[in-house]
């Protein structure tokens, strides 16, 4: 019934997309966090319009299917700016616009956790505020949000598949030209679906170790 | 660039059918997951050392793989042993599975964290370990994993727009139907953005009012 012969033939095709899904998710994780700390800093901004504006944009983000926000980035955002996007580009832009949302929460969870009495402490030693971030919040920030970033980025690795339906020739499109080539469906997707498993699966253990280890630094 | 609701009216009643449709599809498929969960659920906490193995087996496959997969792989599975489903069926099928994987664990979670004596406690008074999940378990466990089931819920209707790739006739799919017929992505895309951000918005919205009825407690702490 399954004849997987045809199929592994080509897997160094296979090995290709799912180098490009991690590529792609790798960049769209990287755009994701810049604009994630922009989203962060609109929500401690002074003014209120700039926090509703970042509010609406993480509601938004968060209330609506990533395939709408990619169809949206594709084939609205172009007449927008006038600019044309090959789909590469506009399925890393999807992404990255997609993760902000979902980095800025964790930026902020993380923040929670830093003691007020650090700030003072920073104020009273007289450091400059960019010094208190760069010195002294920055690195106890990073402790506490590495593990929520490396599940953040399985989220995105696996939502990097939806980028098939813009002909973005990840790990998925590829299976489906596969399939186009061999008839064979299952195979392709089965395929398709070990490689996934093994990237996202050693990430979620590098995450639980990671959050162990935190805890064990903690206590 | 210019904005053309009249698109958007011209087709309200094909995208109000695939609004429906993503309504029905969730509303069919949450409940079922939420019962496949249980079930989940309990193999794993009561169900001997394979019944758990199996259970965090499925668990993981179900929460590591896409599910563009999945539902690719239900689609033209299913085939193959001559189980011929309306792709409605098979989606139906996949959301339930999906939802059931993520539920077991959030409910594992949940059951874990009540104190054990309450368990020995109803063994103690004679009652078989149903009755202690349905009486005891079950209603402490409620109030606390509505937030999570919220989330899931949530998760649920977006991922459903992922089962217009499989022609199902939802939301996303209609959207796309209109566009290829009046080449307005904008228009249509902007009005099922809107569509689902409702539709999601509403949900939380009940899940808040559901969270201050069942956990009074927690809601006062909150205000106060």
């Amino acid at each position: 019934m399954f004849h997987f012969s045809k199929t592994l033939a080509l897997l160094p095709q296979f090995l290709v997309g799912a180098g490009i899904t991690l590529g792609v998710s790798a960049v769209g994780f990287l755009v994701g966090t810049l604009i994630g700390f922009g989203l962060l800093a609109c929500g401690r901004s002074r003014w209120l319009f700039v926090r509703w504006i970042g509010a609406i944009y993480t509601s938004f983000i968060r209330g609506t299917p990533l395939i709408v926000q990619i169809f949206v980035v594709y084939y609205v955002l172009p007449g927008l700016i006038g600019i044309d996007l090959p789909p590469l580009v506009a399925g890393v832009l999807a992404l990255g616009f997609n993760s902000a949302a979902f980095v800025a929460e964790i930026l902020r969870g993380g923040l929670t956790r830093i003691p007020a009495g650090q700030y003072e402490a920073a104020k009273a030693l007289g450091l400059k505020p960019a010094v208190t971030w760069l010195k002294v919040i920055l690195p106890q920030l990073m402790r506490t949000i590495i593990p929520p970033m490396v599940n953040e980025f399985t989220m995105l690795v696996k939502a990097s598949s939806i980028l098939s339906v813009i002909a973005v020739v990840e790990l998925t499109r590829t299976a489906q030209n596969i399939m186009n080539v061999t008839y064979r469906p299952v195979e392709a997707f089965c395929v398709a679906a070990v490689l996934y498993f093994i990237v996202l699966f050693s990430c979620s253990l590098l995450t639980r170790l990671l959050e162990r280890r935190a805890q064990g630094g903690r206590a | 660039m210019s904005f053309d609701t009249a698109v958007i009216l011209d087709n309200w009643p094909v995208l109000a059918r695939g609004f429906g449709n993503t309504v029905l599809i969730c509303a069919v498929a949450l409940p079922l997951g939420f019962a496949l969960g249980t079930a989940l659920a309990l193999a794993r906490l009561r169900g001997g050392s394979i019944a758990a193995t199996a259970v965090s087996a499925y668990v993981e496959i179900f929460r590591n793989i896409p599910f563009l997969i999945q539902v690719f792989l239900l689609f033209y599975v299913l085939p193959m042993f001559g189980v011929r489903l309306s792709p409605v069926t098979v989606s139906i099928g996949a959301l339930t599975a999906y939802a059931g994987a993520y539920l077991a664990e959030i409910l594992r979670g949940a059951l874990q964290s009540i104190p054990h004596g309450q368990v020995e406690a109803g063994y103690a008074l004679g009652l078989r370990y149903m009755t202690i999940f349905r009486k005891i378990l079950l209603p402490q466990v409620v109030g606390y994993i509505l937030p999570a089931a919220t989330n899931l819920t949530i998760t649920l209707i977006k991922e459903s727009a992922i089962l217009s790739a499989i022609t199902v006739p939802e939301l996303t799919y209609m959207a796309q139907d209109v566009i290829g017929r009046t080449f307005s992505p904008v228009e249509i895309f902007t009005a099922i953005a809107l569509l689902y951000w409702g539709l999601t918005a509403l949900v939380a919205a009940i899940s808040r009012g559901l969270e201050h009825r069942l956990q009074p407690h927690l809601a006062a702490r909150r205000a106060g």
